[in-house]
């Protein structure tokens, strides 16, 4: 996983997530680790995630 | 996930967000159980080298693998690290860090378009260090 200019040639393969997806990513996927109450999610709760931020199809099926 | 277990995961996160490292605890059957349930990664002597989206800071890694975190100013200035530019958006969003500079591979998220994944999503936990 790595990051990528504008303009740059990404690697091949695999699929490109712009920034400020990647930032409501990381919020809502790690936004909670800290919290007292915080317990682990189901991976349909993950799938929601992903979904919500708009990485959808095969690529990021989670299982 | 047991009282036990949370407890414990409690303790590596408190460890990690305010050291910027795991803590050093024994080999047992509650981390060994944090393991297989992802919220750790341990190495070959049940050292926790990540619980995401926070990693152990080198040696353990080299620098350069790593992601860094930066926070300069604000309530909790320090510096940590993670294994990608989503674990270290992910430590500033969990620590509350606005402003924290991310960098990632000699890129920081701000200066940065897009990130690239190049391996599918069911197969992330394959070789999580990888990944």
């Amino acid at each position: 996983m790595t990051l990528v200019r504008s303009g740059e040639e990404p690697p091949r393969g695999g699929a490109l997530v712009e920034i400020a997806q990647l930032r409501a990513l990381a919020q809502r996927w790690y936004g909670d680790r800290l919290d007292p109450d915080w317990r682990p999610r189901t991976l349909e709760q993950s799938q929601s995630i992903l979904d919500a931020v708009g990485l959808r199809g095969g690529f990021w099926r989670l299982a | 996930m047991t009282p036990e277990q949370l407890a414990l995961r409690a303790r590596i996160f408190e460890a990690f967000a305010s050291t910027g490292g795991p803590p050093d605890l024994p080999d047992a059957p509650d981390l060994r159980a944090l393991a297989e349930q992802h919220v750790v990664v341990l190495d070959e002597a049940a050292r926790v080298v990540m619980a995401h989206p926070f990693a152990a800071p080198p040696p353990h890694r080299a620098a350069a693998e790593l992601t860094r975190v930066v926070a300069r100013s604000g309530p909790a200035p320090g510096v940590w690290h993670g294994n990608c530019a989503w674990d270290g958006l992910g430590i500033a969003a969990a620590l509350g860090l606005d402003g924290a500079v991310v960098e990632s591979g000699g890129i920081t998220t701000d200066e940065a378009a897009f990130f690239h994944v190049g391996v599918p999503a069911r197969q992330w936990w394959d070789d999580i260090g990888h990944t």
